[in-house]
């Protein structure tokens, strides 16, 4: 299957959560609770926002799912974890266990696109 | 001499087997996450573990002094009737696993032996063998062995709970979804990011409905952070029933490959996603954990919003909390809500407060600091190695035996399922391998991928018998299939394999210098699975 996608470069793929077809949102690493503590005061902007985690844990990303983050990417956890649990249930697109094309990293702050339509492999694309 | 009857220390092996089995099947797919900057789960599972092998021993046994074996039995009994209690499935299971999770902690750790610690192992594996026999109706000791069904309450209580279902148009299903997905967060986040804060039982068949029920426990008061949901209930419930014709259709056609609960009591599907076989669902509230069954409220779904921005608001507080208290606190908070599966079995037993009077339940044993050190001088990526290798199986040897007694009745071991006369001498490893392929009739099919067997051997060596172990699979374990690989790994073909020994580990205590071996009788613990509802296993 072709991963090309006009206007979009494939940045990489991992483990989809939820079939909740094409969503675009602003890359936006969170590392931190404090980080996301912050985020918590402008739960408005969360929306727009794709965040994007080390870990695949659920209570480090708790308000941003309760908040209606656009979407989440992870470079850890299986769909069969609390997050994927929960992802599916608010139908939050998730992306777990990225992995990175080679030379290729998340534009933070840029657009991505998660590609949530296959049952199994999520697919995440930057905006060219 | 305490009242709790103890176990045969081959019996104990059986459980230290069964459990690490239980414990990979469940976990090892799920326990590559990661590290959670919110909460150090994976620094305080292993002292929590740690915590619960030292600590619980003296409660079992005190529990069993004031009301007998029966009475413990009757204990597993509560969640035959109630909805919204933690004599749950989750917190049942526990009682196995994190307390011998935590004898494996101390082996993986190089901190004791397999022969160590010993009346510990037989007291925790005692006491919730008697639990589980009132616990669980099918006789059984988990879900897996009843093809990942676990009908814990009465027939008649889940009828009546679902004859008060709603049915789902589009917004109510989002809406109810969401509160669904809001209490679980919440009860996982009141709980640090453990199961012990929800609990699912089921499916149960009635007829032409599969019925699934949820608890998610968002207030439990013995845990000071727990006033960030002031003004939230104990635990919110739900009944969901699925539409069974669909999904017995969509089994046939292979597009719903499994549809299982967890001994953690999660209910786990491929595809992962099964809300297309919700009909209909309703929820309850119980204000406490002993709010009588009769005073349980039913929540209509239009009430679910108000609820909702409570629980919102209760996550926002308390997620500023946990991020405002320090590592060590949280560890240290992190081990007591792991051990704490204990808890709803000293309150059940009327026993909560002696536990904390009499036997310092808020105090860390002094031994439980050679663990805390030991993580404390780990890297994180040894620190999650250690963690995988212990959702993954490692760390359960059997605890070593002295010599046996000739066989003098007709069955040796009043648990094992079956016993073998063998008197045969095998050459090599080979035909050892080849005669328990031949002579196998069952192997338990573990849908993490594998098939796997354990059987005990009584053998001669040196002028002596000697109860030896062999385990043997079809697949991988460990190490584990790839999730790739496990995506296109066809169990029914698996099925038709040959399985092969496992050797150089804990579980296969001969070696192949013990060749040519001469075997009197093999011992096959386990019974053969025996699914409550055929198809969907």
């Amino acid at each position: 299957m072709s991963v090309e996608m006009k206007g979009y470069e494939f940045i990489g793929e991992g483990f989809n959560v939820v079939t909740a077809g094409k969503v675009e949102g602003v890359a936006k690493s969170v590392n931190t609770p404090d980080q996301m503590v912050r985020l918590m005061g402008v739960s408005e902007e969360v929306k727009k926002l794709i965040l994007i985690t080390p870990g695949g844990t659920t209570t480090f990303v708790a308000p941003a799912l309760m908040a209606g983050v656009r979407g989440v990417i992870t470079f850890a956890g299986a769909p069969e974890s609390h997050l994927g649990i929960i992802a599916r249930e608010f139908r939050i697109p998730v992306i777990m266990s990225l992995r990175l094309e080679e030379g290729k990293g998340i534009p933070e702050g840029g657009t991505v696109l998660m590609d949530c339509t296959s049952a199994k492999i999520g697919r995440v694309y930057a905006k060219t | 001499m305490g009242k709790l009857e103890k176990i045969s220390v081959e019996e104990a092996n059986k459980y230290l087997k069964y459990g690490s089995l239980h414990i990979s099947d469940t976990l090892a797919m799920r326990g590559s996450e990661g590290y959670n900057p919110l909460i150090p789960r994976q620094v305080y599972e292993g002292w929590g573990a740690t915590l619960a092998f030292f600590k619980h021993p003296e409660l079992h046994e005190a529990i069993a002094d004031k009301i007998g074996m029966e009475g413990i039995r009757e204990l597993g009994k509560v969640a035959h009737r109630e909805i919204g209690t933690k004599m749950n499935l989750c917190h049942m299971t526990c009682i196995d696993w994190i307390a011998i999770s935590g004898r494996a902690a101390q082996l993986l750790g190089g901190i004791c032996d397999p022969g160590d610690w010993v009346n510990n192992a037989l007291t925790i594996l005692s006491f919730w063998k008697t639990v589980m026999q009132g616990f669980r109706k099918d006789g059984r000791l988990g879900g897996w062995e009843s093809g990942y069904v676990s009908e814990i309450l009465d027939r008649d209580v889940v009828e009546a709970f679902s004859s008060e279902v709603e049915p789902l148009d589009e917004g109510k299903i989002t809406l109810f979804s969401r509160f669904n997905a809001a209490t679980q967060l919440l009860g996982f986040l009141d709980h640090f990011d453990c199961r012990l804060g929800l609990g699912d039982t089921g499916p149960y068949d009635l007829g032409d409905k599969l019925v699934v029920v949820r608890d998610a426990y968002v207030n439990e008061e013995v845990y000071h952070w727990s006033d960030a949901c002031e003004g939230l209930p104990f635990c919110y419930s739900f009944v969901m029933t699925f539409d069974k014709q669909r999904m017995m259709e969509d089994r046939q056609k292979g597009k719903l490959r499994f549809f299982s609960m967890y001994d953690t009591g999660t209910i786990f599907s491929d595809p992962f996603d099964h809300s297309k076989y919700l009909l209909r669902a309703t929820a309850y509230i119980r204000e406490k954990w002993d709010t009588p069954m009769s005073e349980v409220r039913r929540l209509e779904i239009g009430d679910l919003p108000h609820h909702m921005s409570k629980i919102n608001e209760a996550i926002s507080k308390l997620y500023r909390k946990l991020a405002k208290m320090s590592e060590v606190e949280k560890m240290i908070a992190g081990g007591f809500v792991y051990s704490g599966y204990i808890l709803p079995i000293l309150r059940a037993a009327g026993m909560y407060e002696e536990a904390c009077e009499k036997y310092l339940y808020w105090s860390i044993p002094p031994k439980n600091f050679e663990l805390v050190v030991h993580i404390g001088e780990m890297e994180l990526p040894q620190i999650l190695e250690f963690q995988r290798k212990g959702v993954s199986g490692f760390g359960h040897p059997p605890i070593p035996l002295p010599a046996c007694q000739p066989k003098t009745t007709e069955k040796r071991f009043d648990w094992s399922y079956q016993e073998t006369d063998v008197n045969e001498t095998f050459n090599t490893p080979e035909d050892l391998e080849k005669w328990l392929n031949r002579n196998t009739q069952y192997y338990l099919k573990c849908q993490s991928g594998f098939y796997g067997n354990t059987v005990g051997l009584i053998v001669d060596e040196a002028g002596q018998q000697r109860l030896r172990y062999v385990d043997y699979y079809k697949g991988n374990f460990p190490p584990w299939y790839t999730p790739e690989e496990k995506e296109k790994l066809d169990m029914e073909e698996l099925a038709r394999q040959p399985a092969r020994i496992k050797w150089d580990w804990d579980w296969t205590t001969i070696t192949a210098q013990d060749f040519p071996l001469r075997v009197r009788e093999c011992i096959f613990m386990f019974e053969p699975q025996n699914p409550l509802l055929p198809f969907l296993f």
